[in-house]
């Protein structure tokens, strides 16, 4: 049964007539057009759906319209616009903690959650917070490592690789291009 | 495609309690990490869902005198980083730790693993071990149950279709406790197994001791056998011996010709001895 529902998500207030019963990764997909966050396993397993909801991850796929009516939602579309993110973003390109680019949404969530109470975590503080994301290319070290590198550099310092056309490459292996939305 | 017919997301749990009374059929969402899955697989497909995650009553951990409540909606993110907890019920603190990965635990809640009655659920045997009752209510009124048998078979528990399980109670003791668990990897494992161990000693006489073994048999179960042989005497490497050969004998027992009971019996003895080792040596107490 449909109904209107009001959600907070990064950072703006929309209302949409939806069943509650969704899944909120479809209503972020199919409804948003928020493609940026992944689905992979569909049970919660590989984290690739991972958003944030009232600061902390969650996985979308494991979520429904009806729970995440009401909470502040941010997704990988919102981290990234916010633009505070950009060290981290450049270092995962730079280090090479970004192969085929499926997980990295997720990951980036799961480590904003982090880094938004721990600025400068331990290399297994690091690995517990990206401990429900799996990753088939990198073998998480390049991961672990372009944490440790943009954490260990202070906002003001001189940037010491490409930002802006590694980002750019990044956004397109995130959002790719604009997809058709799925009907279901 | 239409999912469910009517979603009730009720703010009281009296009103939560009249609905599932009159929704017969209804499923009961708690954090839903579990029954969202069964819901996209089809494998459930209730005509009616209430989901009682809008109850302030039903979450957080209170404290009486003799006794901790902890709200069904509690998830195991804030069970496993509660300090009470972690002081006085340590199996739990670390059961509910290694639930799975944090995304999962920032959503799955204690009553939701009591209530679905998955065999690997980790907090099970850790709730059977510190001796916790089920707390559960329905229009017919409160009643109480133990973990230990409120665990039927498979996916079965005793609760019943119009009761929604409000708390869990955890008796307040001198008790120590330990929980160990083996998965194939250290995040997002389903238990090959899980144990807890819940002790009480007496100078260095152990005066009360309850095991529970989880993921070996078709539920998590108590391990009296494993009691007998430790009361009464001290923790020690003769007595642990015993202890671990009594659980791998159970454990055996249960799993009878399953492929597993070899396998599973040895590591549930190598995780009691575990167990055993840290709270005798006094690093793990709570």
């Amino acid at each position: 049964m449909v109904r209107e529902m009001t959600f907070h998500i990064n950072g703006q207030v929309y209302k949409k007539i939806l069943d509650p019963s969704m899944r909120f990764i479809d209503v972020l997909r199919d409804h948003f057009q928020l493609t940026g966050t992944k689905e992979g396993c569909s049970e919660g397993e590989c984290g690739a759906c991972s958003i944030l909801m009232n600061g902390e991850a969650v996985a979308s796929c494991l979520l429904l319209a009806g729970q995440a009516e009401g909470a502040k939602i941010e997704t990988i579309e919102g981290i990234v616009e916010s633009g505070e993110y950009d060290r981290l973003l450049s270092a995962f390109m730079e280090i090479g903690a970004v192969q085929c680019g499926f997980c990295t949404p997720g990951i980036i969530v799961a480590l904003k959650a982090l880094l938004d109470h721990n600025p400068t975590p331990s290399e297994t503080e690091i690995k517990v917070a990206i401990s429900g994301n799996l990753c088939r290319c990198t073998g998480y070290k390049k991961i672990v490592d372009a944490v440790e590198f943009a954490s260990s550099h202070s906002q003001n310092s001189k940037e010491d690789f490409a930002l802006k056309g590694n980002l750019e490459s990044l956004k397109e292996k995130m959002f790719g291009e604009q997809l058709e939305v799925r009907h279901v | 495609m239409q999912r469910v017919e009517v979603y009730y997301k009720p703010s009281k749990l009296d009103d939560a309690v009249q609905l599932l009374s009159h929704h017969p059929g209804a499923k009961v969402l708690a954090g839903g990490t579990d029954l969202i899955i069964q819901l996209n697989e089809w494998t459930v497909s209730p005509a009616c869902l209430i989901d009682i995650g809008a109850i302030p009553e039903l979450t957080g951990i209170r404290e009486n005198n003799d006794s901790v409540v902890i709200g069904s909606m509690t998830r195991f993110a804030d069970i496993a980083s509660n300090a009470m907890i972690r002081e006085n019920f340590r199996a739990l603190s670390e059961a509910a730790g290694q639930v799975a990965a944090p995304q999962v635990r920032n959503r799955a809640t204690i009553g939701g693993n009591v209530a679905n009655g998955a065999v690997a659920a980790d907090s099970v045997p850790a709730l059977m071990a510190l001796g916790a009752t089920a707390e559960l209510v329905s229009v017919d009124g409160t009643r109480y149950v133990p973990i230990s048998e409120l665990m039927l078979d498979l996916n079965k528990t005793a609760i019943r279709e119009n009761e929604i399980l409000s708390g869990i109670v955890l008796p307040k003791t001198k008790r120590i406790s330990a929980f160990q668990k083996i998965g194939r990897r250290k995040a997002q494992a389903i238990s090959r197994i899980c144990l807890a161990v819940s002790l009480e000693m007496d100078e260095s006489i152990v005066t009360d001791v309850q095991v529970a073994v989880g993921a070996a048999g078709r539920t998590a179960y108590l391990c009296p056998s494993v009691s007998e042989v430790l009361e009464g005497k001290p923790l020690n490497e003769s007595t642990i011996e015993k202890a671990c050969q009594a659980v791998e004998k159970k454990v055996r027992e249960v799993l009878g010709a399953r492929s597993t009971a070899t396998y599973k019996s040895l590591i549930a003895s190598a995780s009691l001895e575990r167990a055993l080792l840290s709270l005798k040596d006094g690093e793990i107490y709570g």
